[in-house]
């Protein structure tokens, strides 16, 4: 049996429609299935799955739930007049550098020890760390805690 | 009569006749990911240096064994990294700028999470794995049409396939933040006046700090339930032709807003609020160019020629 031309040529074009399609269905699939299982997965069949791909290895949302307990860090220098601590990380961060700094230290307390360190390995200069507590529902604009450390090329340590 | 599969699959088959909204995306796209990760490329230092502190929010392999790397491949394999990202803003080779581009950001975010905010970057491993595999993006207001251009070619029209799934994308996350809002609980609680209280330099801007007509509970119902409907909401009716241009204006007034009020990375922002734009088909376009020639009387290259 021969193949006419129209019908060899479009063997391969059927083909790639059929792959771009099961692609198609694929993607959505799978992005479908990474939200619901970090969505509903845990409530309904109480676990979450490893999807493997990194696109689906986390939850799509911040601020779903917000901390009651909102904390912020400062220093001062010498002259006691306080700035936020993003202003001693050199790596910038176009229009969120205190966001980012502040997450980064709730997520691990030691890296306000890093701040404290690269601020100072090239100076003798020392520093206050403040370390504020607020309540946001009791009164978000007063401190309802306050820290009080010391930074200086020993490290950081409560004052 | 064409089946119901077949319109389905219409979306993701085929060309654009106007590619200008997938370019408008890529340049944001690909500038979003340079204003992120560039400042911690190129302060290689302070977050990649050895015995710096670091997360593990990605590859632990990697993580793990990022200290055995030479230090001149990592500089070397940042700026690669750095080159990708403006081949993609540029358009030249954007699926080859994605790959590299790809490889090279998800090797450092692996490497340490501190400088890069983890939560920006989740959809940015979606977008760059879709380019890598649909490609697309540079039929217009790229150096590939620029080159074709040059050496009289025609550059081929640009394909359906990647904008619709990368829509699809955004809209998924989109909405699904909607829901996961939802099921924390916002509909019974007033969330945004939470997060709007928030004290000065924590995620909250300056101005929204100091606006105290921001504070109220009016407002903050208002808005808590704002964010609800157009997470939820805007995804559906941005599929409809009747109601797209409404719902494109209010989802692009959201993020706008998000960005104004809350000290999110520029990347979360181009990613989103670009990304919407692709539900913009080739009517559409036409009739907004249409609508500004009205309103600002100009007339087209064509017409004035």
């Amino acid at each position: 049996m021969t193949v006419g031309r129209d019908e060899a040529d479009n063997a391969p074009r059927m083909g790639a429609t059929e792959a771009r399609r099961a692609f198609v269905v694929a993607w959505i699939v799978l992005g479908l299935a990474g939200a619901l299982n970090h969505t509903i997965a845990e409530k309904v069949v109480g676990r979450r799955f490893d999807l493997f791909l990194p696109h689906i290895a986390y939850g799509h949302v911040m601020f779903n739930k917000n901390e009651r307990v909102a904390t912020t860090f400062e220093y001062a220098r010498a002259d006691g007049v306080r700035h936020n601590i993003a202003d001693l990380v050199a790596t910038p961060a176009l229009g969120y550098k205190r966001a980012r700094v502040a997450l980064n230290v709730l997520v691990n307390k030691s890296y306000l020890a890093e701040v404290c360190f690269r601020a100072t390995r090239d100076s003798h200069e020392s520093f206050t760390f403040y370390v504020d507590e607020f309540d946001v529902d009791a009164n978000p604009r007063r401190p309802a805690r306050t820290f009080v450390l010391r930074c200086d090329a020993r490290g950081l340590a409560p004052r | 009569m064409a089946s119901p599969l077949a319109d389905f699959f219409a979306v993701f088959e085929g060309t654009r006749r106007d590619a200008r909204p997938v370019a408008l995306f890529r340049v944001a796209f690909f500038t979003s990911l340079a204003i992120h990760f560039f400042p911690a490329l190129l302060w290689l230092d302070d977050a990649y240096a050895p015995g710096a502190l670091r997360s593990m929010e990605w590859n632990g392999w990697l993580f793990v064994h990022f200290t055995d790397f030479p230090r001149p491949l990592v500089r070397a394999a940042s700026v690669v990294t750095m080159l990708a990202c403006t081949a993609g803003i540029v358009g030249f080779r954007p699926r080859i700028a994605a790959i590299v581009s790809g490889i090279g950001l998800y090797a450092f975010a692996s490497f340490n999470g501190f400088p890069v905010q983890t939560l920006a970057i989740v959809d940015t491993w979606a977008l760059l794995l879709l380019w890598s595999i649909c490609g697309g993006g540079s039929a217009v207001w790229s150096v590939d049409a620029w080159l074709a251009r040059r050496s009289g070619k025609t550059m081929p029209p640009e394909p359906k396939l990647f904008a619709s799934l990368a829509l699809y994308q955004t809209m998924l996350a989109v909405f699904f933040a909607g829901i996961e809002k939802v099921l924390a609980g916002w509909p019974g609680t007033n969330e945004m006046g939470v997060l709007l209280s928030y004290p000065k330099g924590f995620f909250v801007r300056d101005w929204v700090w100091s606006s105290n007509w921001l504070h109220g509970a009016g407002i903050t119902t208002a808005l808590t339930w704002a964010t609800l409907v157009v997470e939820i909401g805007m995804p559906t009716l941005l599929v409809y032709k009747k109601t797209r241009l409404a719902a494109l204006a209010l989802y692009e007034a959201f993020f706008l807003g998000i960005i104004a009020m809350l000290e999110v990375p520029p990347l979360f922002y181009g990613m989103f609020a670009f990304g919407g734009l692709l539900a913009l088909d080739d009517d559409d376009v036409a009739s907004i160019e249409a609508r500004l020639r009205k309103v600002f009387g100009y007339a087209r290259r064509s017409e004035a020629a």
